[in-house]
């Protein structure tokens, strides 16, 4: 089921191309145009609220007050100001994130995105799963696609440290900090080297990232 | 030297010589009076018989009357007091008695051209009249102690008038100090408390108020000028940025549904709006920079979020130019103290200009790293970078002049110059340093809170 997206937002033609955005990204926007309307609404309705701070005859920052009073949705800010303390204000009151315009479409969906992700990441040491690759901390166990793979405890703490957080880059540095004892970020290479190559055609979700170090992805594609 | 010390020592300067001379005036004056007085009476000692008298005994006519000390009267010269000591000279001036001292010769010339003259040699006034023409008893000489007359009370009278400027100046002095003090108080916006006295420096006092008042409602009004400005800037801003969403929103609709050379123009197109949005923040944030000294809007802010909202806000370009576009932040929050707008702006700035003068299939990382105290934020690239002698003068403040026109270079130099002056402003450390074997890296750095 598509996530439904509430957006204020008072611009008929800005509002119109985010609707355009929402749908071609799969989701499924609500748009109201004024913010009386706007007070009347449930924020619980939603997966994720996108609020413009200038609207007419209502002050943004007062209808994030009155959806934060009742909900912990995720609210993300539409701002137009070079103007700090309206950002500030509206994290202080409980906005998640904001975007300035002008934005690029991708911008927007990758912040609706990265909202919605949000609480799926897994903190515990729980079973973690990112494409084919499955590990379990606790068990100390690594499988691809079901099939057990064997793998060195430096090799091990490396794909834990990654798949902790997926899709995002970590640094050589905080990687050998993780999981290198007295190694270097020379050392480093070979260790995921080793580590690509037990983990057969999954190693390639394992990315090298220029200028920074490597990171884990679910999709190759994706990398 | 204070105007009090001052006052006093002109006073004495022009008091303590003029009582002097005041004094050896009023002492000329006296003696003539008294010398004049005493040729007189001896005229008239003359008139009475005495030259004859002398002309029978020169000598002893004189010894007689050349005592110092007070003599008995002889009979038939009947003076009503004692005149002096007399002495005699001939028509040459030779004494009679060989004990007389001779005539002073600057008398004596004076005698011959006048016929009387007198002279005061410090403890003695001499008066000489020629009373006869010729004969013993020519010229007579009446010299008289005198009466020294003392120099204090003059000078008295001076250091009294001298005091007494001293204390009438006092309260001058003090109304002057406090209206230097209110003038210097009013540079911090203090009114000048108005001496309403109407002499000179309660006059001063009102003029100076006046025109601090003047100044103030000018500077005032420059103020609210600038502040119209500034406003009319952030508002135009935000004006245009709406329009200009909706703008690369179609653009990018329109590079969706197209292929092949329309596509490539508009990925131009594209990257054009782009540098537009980005002209566009930067001149808000320039606006805010050179709005005077108003002080940093400081809040704790989340870096490594602010990173990622300048990554999201770039990719979409930098996938467009086929630039492989990278972030990595710590897992936890870097909160930092600082003005989140203009931060993000740093950032973003160095974000673009790594991605904008890049070539397809480059690459940009940014790094942010932290520790308990500190934070490190390095934006890499591998593009063309620049020449080492222009590495230290990136991000110069030039903004003020024709950077932000200045295409040539992408109008890289305004958003470099706010980067610049706004990690001043911060007291975060930026820097330049060319990577090989090609690229720019970009490091800001400072403390956390």
């Amino acid at each position: 089921m598509a996530d439904r997206i509430l957006l204020v937002e008072d611009d008929e033609k800005l509002g119109a191309q985010i609707v355009g955005h929402l749908e071609g990204a799969g989701f499924e926007p609500v748009w109201i145009r004024d913010g009386a309307e706007a007070r009347a609404v449930g924020p619980d309705a939603f997966a994720l609220l996108i609020l413009d701070l200038m609207l007419p005859g209502t002050y943004g920052l007062d209808l994030l007050k009155l959806y934060r009073r009742t909900s912990d949705v995720p609210i993300l800010i539409l701002s137009a100001r070079q103007d700090t303390s309206d950002k500030v204000r509206a994290l202080k009151l409980g906005a998640d994130d904001y975007v300035t315009k002008p934005f690029w479409p991708e911008e927007l969906l990758a912040r609706v995105r990265a909202r919605l992700r949000r609480p799926d990441i897994r903190r515990g040491d729980g079973p973690v799963r990112v494409g084919s690759i499955a590990l379990d901390v606790q068990r100390r166990s690594v499988e691809v696609d079901g099939a057990p793979v064997e793998l060195t405890r430096v090799e091990f703490e490396l794909l834990g440290a990654l798949m902790r957080r997926p899709g995002s880059a970590m640094t050589r540095r905080a990687l050998v900090e993780a999981a290198l004892e007295a190694g270097t970020e020379r050392t480093l290479d070979v260790h995921v080297s080793r580590l690509r190559k037990k983990l057969g055609d999954a190693g390639r979700q394992i990315v090298t990232v220029w200028g920074i170090g490597y990171k884990i992805v679910a999709d190759i594609a994706e990398g | 030297m204070g105007l009090r010390a001052k006052l006093v020592l002109a006073l004495a300067a022009i008091l303590l010589p003029a009582s002097a001379g005041i004094v050896a005036l009023q002492n000329y004056w006296s003696r003539r009076v008294t010398a004049e007085a005493m040729a007189e009476a001896l005229q008239e000692r003359v008139d009475r018989g005495a030259l004859q008298r002398c002309e029978r005994a020169p000598a002893s006519w004189s010894r007689r009357h050349g005592r110092r000390r007070r003599h008995r009267r002889p009979p038939g010269d009947s003076p009503r007091r004692h005149l002096g000591e007399l002495a005699v000279y001939d028509a040459q001036l030779r004494p009679a008695r060989p004990d007389q001292p001779p005539l002073d010769p600057r008398m004596a010339a004076e005698l011959r051209r006048r016929g009387h003259a007198w002279r005061a040699d410090g403890r003695r006034l001499h008066v000489a009249v020629q009373v006869a023409d010729g004969g013993p008893c020519a010229v007579m000489v009446l010299s008289r102690p005198l009466a020294p007359t003392p120099l204090w009370p003059a000078l008295a009278i001076g250091a009294l008038v001298v005091l007494a400027a001293g204390v009438a100046a006092a309260p001058l002095a003090v109304r002057i100090r406090r209206l230097t003090g209110a003038i210097e108080r009013a540079q911090d916006g203090a009114p000048i408390a108005v001496d309403d006295s109407p002499d000179e420096i309660g006059e001063l006092s009102r003029v100076f108020a006046a025109e601090r008042e003047k100044l103030r409602a000018q500077m005032e009004a420059l103020r609210r000028r600038d502040e119209t400005l500034t406003a009319f800037v952030a508002g135009t801003t935000h004006d245009v940025m709406i329009p200009l969403t909706v703008l690369q929103g179609y653009l990018v609709k329109l590079r969706d549904r197209c292929g092949g050379a329309e596509r490539e123009l508009l990925g131009l197109a594209l990257e054009e709006a782009d540098y537009l949005g980005a002209l566009m923040r930067n001149l808000g944030v320039a606006a805010r920079l050179e709005a005077g000294d108003r002080p940093l809007e400081r809040s704790e802010l989340d870096l490594g979020a602010l990173v990622e909202r300048v990554v999201a806000r770039h990719r979409p370009v930098a996938d467009e130019k086929r630039v492989c576009l990278d972030f990595a932040v710590p897992e936890g929050s870097v909160s930092v103290v600082g003005d989140l707008t203009l931060l993000e702006q740093l950032v973003s700035n160095l974000v673009h200009n790594a991605v904008r003068y890049n070539e397809p299939g480059g690459h940009v990382a940014v790094v942010l790293e932290a520790d308990a105290e500190t934070f490190r934020l390095e934006v890499l690239d591998d593009g063309p970078g620049v020449r080492p002698d222009e590495l230290s003068r990136l991000g110069e403040r030039r903004f003020r002049t024709q950077a932000a026109r200045d295409r040539q270079t992408g109008g890289s130099g305004l958003g470099l110059s706010i980067a610049r002056e706004v990690a001043e402003r911060h007291r975060f450390a930026l820097s330049f340093a060319l990577v090989r074997p090609r690229g720019l890296r970009a490091t800001l750095s400072g403390r956390r809170g």
